[in-house]
């Protein structure tokens, strides 16, 4: 083993990666690219609208306002809701039953699928209907069998909280 | 008594509520809103996640028990608010989170409310490549130079993962702006 100083010098045994040198300068400039774009802009070009800021507190206290207002939903609303709500899925219930997958028409899936990415929401489903139409389900569904937990049970599955809350 | 303790008293108090309530805001949001607008990228998206991260927040002030300081609290709602607003989105859309994101910025050179040089919009593109945790974690320490522990507070996440997450971030946008 050549043990004089010399030559532990020159072989140190320290090595670096691959073309770590190479490439030192394209990282060294990445960075400094970076930092500058940092300490440049904080907000990294992106602006608001003028004055958007000043109207703010004032935007959202009205909004909680409005929706102070909103909350008192008559109790006849909500029962409303659950019935065109029970309509909707006795609808798509039928649909389930009575059109097959393996029909080159209309199946379950696209319908829900198109509902859901149409928008189209329980209370264009019941403007299809008649008042008389209307007040026909309403008292099949009053006189029918369904249950309160078959209820809880189809809107745990279908419905969102998020969306119920906001009715 | 300290401020943020005085004002979460009045926050909590049914007399002083909306007053206490104008001054959080005029205190946190613009901070909130850029840590917001970082996450869903246009304008329109990040005034409608402000609105509703404020309203959340003053509808569980009553619940917040302290645990937390104030602002970590109010980051983790945004933070909450903003994800979920995207994952909305992308199911809506049908696609994944991270495309919401590409096509968020894709849309900033036309975007009236950007004013970005090529190389903001490039980090931006960088960042739409990384996964969502990760975006969020630079965002917080390299744009809001937010320390570890206070992230960790907010993502309520450990200190030695943000921080490989954060080193994983840097050398991918690091990889991507070499490359592009």
């Amino acid at each position: 083993m050549n043990r004089d100083l010399k030559h532990i010098k020159n072989n140190n045994g320290f090595e670096v990666p691959k073309d770590y040198f190479e490439t030192l300068e394209d990282q060294i400039m990445t960075h400094v690219t970076l930092e500058t774009t940092r300490s440049e802009n904080k907000n990294q070009g992106f602006k608001t609208p003028d004055h958007y800021f000043d109207t703010l507190e004032d935007n959202i206290l009205g909004q909680l306002e409005t929706e102070t207002v909103v909350k008192v939903i008559p109790l006849f609303k909500q029962q409303r809701f659950i019935y065109i709500s029970s309509i909707a899925a006795v609808f798509l219930i039928m649909l389930a039953i009575f059109v097959s997958p393996e029909s080159d028409t209309l199946d379950y899936q696209t319908v829900e699928n198109y509902i859901i990415n149409e928008n189209v929401d329980v209370y264009e489903l019941a403007t299809l209907l008649t008042d008389e139409e209307f007040d026909n389900i309403e008292m099949e569904i009053m006189n029918s069998t369904y249950m309160d937990t078959d209820m809880e049970s189809y809107l745990l599955d279908n419905a969102n909280l998020e969306d119920l809350m906001e009715q | 008594m300290n401020t943020e303790q005085e004002l979460l008293n009045r926050l909590q108090s049914p007399n002083d509520k909306e007053s206490a309530f104008r001054e959080l805001i005029t205190l946190y949001k613009e901070r909130l809103y850029w840590h917001i607008r970082k996450i869903v990228i246009s304008h329109d998206d990040a005034d409608d996640v402000l609105q509703n991260t404020f309203i959340k927040v003053f509808r569980s002030i009553d619940n917040f028990k302290g645990d937390s300081k104030l602002y970590s609290w109010m980051y983790r709602i945004a933070t909450n608010e903003s994800i979920t607003y995207i994952n909305k989105r992308a199911k809506r859309m049908q696609i994944s989170n991270e495309e919401v994101q590409q096509r968020a910025v894709n849309n900033l050179p036309a975007d009236v409310y950007f004013e970005g040089d090529a190389i903001q919009l490039k980090l931006q593109q960088a960042l739409a490549t990384l996964p969502q945790k990760q975006q969020i974690v630079f965002n917080m320490k390299y744009f809001d130079d937010l320390k570890y522990k206070e992230i960790s507070e907010i993502l309520e996440t450990s200190e030695g993962a943000l921080k490989a997450s954060y080193h994983l971030a840097v050398k991918k946008i690091e990889a991507y702006l070499k490359s592009n």
